[in-house]
């Protein structure tokens, strides 16, 4: 079960990490990003990948838990990617409406 | 010198892009071994005491005067039914064997001949068709190149990182720039582990001399030393007969040691009848460092000799050897080991189209060598995966008796491989691309219908209760069927649609 966890905070962290870039902000909100709020998204980024391992750690140990880690993380990683050129595609239809 | 530039870079691509490809599937290879033995159902697990004297009793009946036994027991993914191999000295005139056991009766099973998931796994490192050693040699060379690559292209494309996230589809040439980028960073650390652990395997093909110049070049003591590190010392018959040790008091001794949780992978028994018999024990992995050392049994009096634990350089290297095979991986492990593996042909793949996009000018109608590039593309791409379900269409169509049949079904492999070249170089590189793709599906459909008729273990006809490997594969095949058809028909749209570079051409009135 930790192991789902982890591939959930996998995606929260890396969907917060790219939305502490400006361009990746844009697609969702018109206010402006600001400082403060990329530090925000930037810790939390990394602080849920850093307790994905924990949790990869608490259920398989460190050898496993880490082949299991590198694994979720290119999944995670691969899916926020893809999300995020969907979110880019729907985005001047949203514009329009 | 562009064009040499162009070449070599493209067939660096396509021997890499085969590798991840049957590499990938490797990690299927007990699964498709059971695939391909469609008259083989999976063993019940039962006690270690049990196979092992099914096993003792089926090889002193077939091999009894063999130098060495192995015996696996039913236990694992890796070894599905009870097997045996047994082995003569070099300088026998007999021939070594193997079979798979019934545990219902304790004769050997029957099968098709069939070269099996096992064949297509070592295609990735042996290559085929070529002399022994050579594909071996060839493949670890493109390994380094591969790794040089990979360190050279995190330092040299540092702001990739700072893009981390992005893929612009609609950017044409640059979107297959971007989906190279993706994957390869996204499965970063498995590419680095992979290459790197193929590379071990090659430490002495390569530099050979480390080992045996250490030795003065006496090769005959660098092996007895290698065999004691291994925890396989070398054991001289005594000549005189003697009983072997009842099996199920030897499992008893070996549940003593490893546990009863801990399974038994393989039982290697050396001079079995002889006096001095012994029998060394490995358990399987249950991660990418190994914990158990090897024992060794007195195979005639049961008592523990030896408890052999590997060397600090031996288990860094076991280390990598593990990672790379992911044995030690479960379900949910070998799924995403799977997938990196995919990343990793697309990234190979995309590589390759982009390679090759980007020498073209875009004014102009494409010139042979481009055609030419394009079609060694797609026929390799798309074609590959063509040629893998001919491979295992082959297994289920070729008829039963024939000669060499696990040789005709790799020979199926290449032929539809080359059927695939042929289809390219048929239609115009527009068309190409959609077609190959559509054949792709219409290879994937015919697998799962030609085991519904032929062997009638489809969908439908068996539960995934009872034949879960059967039913998976039917569906994930299905699954592949719609998305290269859904793949197909947006390729087809966009080969239909006017792209800048075909309204250019109609204006100066070239076809494109």
């Amino acid at each position: 079960m930790f192991s789902v966890y982890a591939f959930i905070l996998c995606l929260i962290g890396f969907f917060a990490l790219a939305f502490a870039k400006t361009r990746h902000w844009k697609l969702l909100f018109a206010r402006k990003l600001t400082e403060r709020k990329k530090h925000a998204l930037w810790a939390t980024g990394s602080g849920s990948l850093i307790i994905a391992l924990l949790f990869l750690k608490t259920e398989w140990g460190w050898a496993l838990g880490l082949c299991f880690y590198a694994g979720l993380l290119s999944l995670s990683m691969f899916a926020v990617v893809f999300s995020l050129s969907y979110l880019e595609n729907r985005k001047p239809k949203r514009l329009r409406a | 010198m562009t064009w040499l530039h162009t070449w070599a870079g493209l067939v660096f691509c396509w021997l890499l892009y085969f590798m991840f490809v049957t590499g990938t599937l490797g990690y299927l290879d007990t699964e498709l071994d059971q695939w391909m033995k469609p008259e083989m159902k999976p063993a019940q697990e039962q006690n270690l005491g049990q196979d092992l004297s099914q096993a003792v009793a089926f090889l002193q009946n077939k091999a009894p005067d063999a130098e060495r036994w192995f015996i696996s027991p039913a236990n694992h993914r890796d070894n599905p039914q009870l097997r045996v191999s047994w082995h003569y000295p070099r300088d026998s005139d007999k021939s070594n064997g193997r079979a798979l056991i019934d545990q219902h009766n304790g004769e050997e099973l029957e099968h098709r001949d069939t070269a099996g998931g096992q064949t297509l796994y070592r295609m990735h490192y042996r290559l085929h068709y070529l002399p022994s050693g050579w594909g071996f040699r060839l493949t670890s060379i493109f390994t380094l190149a591969m790794f040089i690559a990979l360190l050279t292209g995190v330092v040299a494309h540092r702001k990739l990182f700072k893009d981390f996230f992005s893929f612009r589809p609609q950017k044409g040439k640059a979107a297959w720039l971007d989906m190279h980028n993706v994957t390869s960073i996204a499965s970063l650390p498995f590419q680095l582990m992979i290459t790197y652990s193929g590379l071990i395997f090659a430490i002495t093909t390569w530099m050979p001399f480390i080992g045996v110049g250490a030795y003065d070049f006496d090769v005959k003591s660098l092996r007895k030393d290698l065999n004691e590190l291994r925890g396989t010392p070398r054991i001289e018959a005594s000549g005189e007969s003697a009983e072997l040790i009842d099996m199920h008091q030897l499992a008893n001794n070996i549940t003593a040691q490893f546990g009863s949780d801990n399974k038994v992978r393989f039982i290697e028994i050396r001079h079995p009848g002889d006096r001095h018999a012994k029998a060394f024990v490995r358990s399987h992995l249950s991660g990418p460092i190994q914990e158990q050392q090897s024992l060794q049994f007195n195979a005639v009096t049961a008592q523990l000799e030896n408890q052999q634990k590997e060397s600090n350089a031996l288990e860094v290297r076991n280390t990598f050897i593990n990672l790379h095979e992911g044995l030690f991986a479960g379900p949910g492990l070998r799924l995403l080991y799977i997938l990196s593996g995919l990343l990793g042909c697309i990234m190979v793949a995309t590589g390759a189209i982009y390679y090759a996009q980007k020498r073209r000018r875009e004014k102009q109608a494409p010139s042979r060598q481009q055609t030419l590039l394009d079609i060694l593309n797609g026929g390799t791409i798309v074609g590959l995966p063509i040629a893998i379900c001919g491979f295992m269409l082959a297994n289920r169509l070729l008829p039963i008796t024939l000669e060499d049949r696990a040789d005709w079904e790799v020979h199926c492999l290449f032929l539809s491989w080359l059927a695939t070249f042929a289809m390219a170089g048929m239609y115009a590189h527009k068309a190409m691309w959609h077609k190959l793709c559509l054949s792709l599906a219409i290879c994937l459909l015919a697998v799962p219908l030609v085991n519904y008729v032929s062997v009638e273990r489809g969908l439908g006809q068996t539960s995934l209760e009872s034949d879960p490997l059967f039913v998976i594969s039917d569906w994930v095949f299905l699954g592949l069927v719609g998305l290269s058809t859904v793949v197909s028909y947006f390729l087809k749209r966009k080969s239909l649609a006017p792209s800048s570079a075909n309204q250019r051409a109609l204006q100066t009135g070239q076809t494109v």
